[in-house]
């Protein structure tokens, strides 16, 4: 597998309009298209997204908590059967998830030494 | 003006069991490791399309890093957004009236850097970088 590069990284908050409008202004980042209906920026060929977790999630739980930050990597690989394949091969734990319309691989955050790291093959759009 | 992501902080508690994921499954190649003695970390940044992922491995319990493991685990640390002049940008923070942590660049793994405080950021740690001429990628 070969991750091609980072397509975006996820700020979550309770609060994504804010939150997207606090990062403009202090670093004049133009927007993008919405992630999966969440507001975003543009830096380079990556965007950042800002993003309420729903539900159960464990990053719904961190937000209950308190928490505000930076939450999840997403970057985007030339085959997500190609990342499948090699991720079971590794014994990495994964799960299949859809971001907008793309269809998604969440890795095991412990397998990514923590961080949410989630593969997809073309950009994420709405 | 900001240009691109240069680099997701993550902090691991081994480099070398760390390239097990970054660089043998996702494919990363890794273009430099040091060790920031002042800084008690061993960093390694690991090259994804125009940006890098950044492991970095503290080397003592009491340095910022070895802390940060200690109380919240493995886990994403900062994101540094590269510049071509970490001066103006930092001094362009402080006139915004944006809380920094470091008051004047200082080099870095990834060049001249500095970092902003994350309280002005929305719990987002970030960081400037300004590549010396034969970092650039």
């Amino acid at each position: 597998m070969q991750a091609k590069k980072i397509d975006h990284v996820v700020v979550a908050t309770p609060d994504p309009t804010g939150a997207a409008a606090t990062f403009r202004g202090h670093f004049e980042l133009p927007p993008a298209a919405p992630i999966t209906g969440s507001p975003a920026l543009t830096i380079g060929q990556a965007r950042i997204a800002f993003i309420t977790p729903q539900g159960g999630s464990a990053l719904a739980v961190a937000l209950a908590g308190g928490s505000e930050g930076l939450a999840e990597v997403c970057m985007e690989v030339a085959s997500l059967t190609d990342a499948e394949t090699v991720l079971r091969k590794a014994g990495i734990a994964f799960t299949v998830e859809t971001k907008g319309a793309s269809r998604a691989l969440a890795v095991d955050p412990s397998a990514a030494h923590g961080v949410r790291l989630t593969l997809v093959e073309g950009s994420v759009g709405a | 003006m900001l240009s691109k992501i240069h680099h997701v902080g993550i902090v691991v508690r081994d480099l070398e069991q760390a390239y097990g994921f970054w660089r043998d499954v996702l494919g990363l190649p890794v273009m430099v490791v040091k060790t920031v003695v002042d800084q008690d970390v061993t960093a390694a940044l690991l090259k994804v399309g125009e940006s890098e992922i950044e492991l970095l491995q503290p080397l003592s319990d009491k340095s910022g890093i070895g802390k940060f493991l200690a109380k919240r685990g493995e886990g994403i640390h900062h994101l540094c957004f590269e510049t071509d002049d970490v001066d103006a940008e930092l001094e362009a923070a402080k006139a915004k009236g944006i809380r920094v942590i470091d008051e004047k660049p200082r080099l870095g793994l990834a060049g001249m850097i500095c970092f902003l405080h994350p309280a002005a950021t929305r719990g987002v740690l970030v960081e400037y970088a300004q590549p010396l001429d034969e970092e650039h990628h």
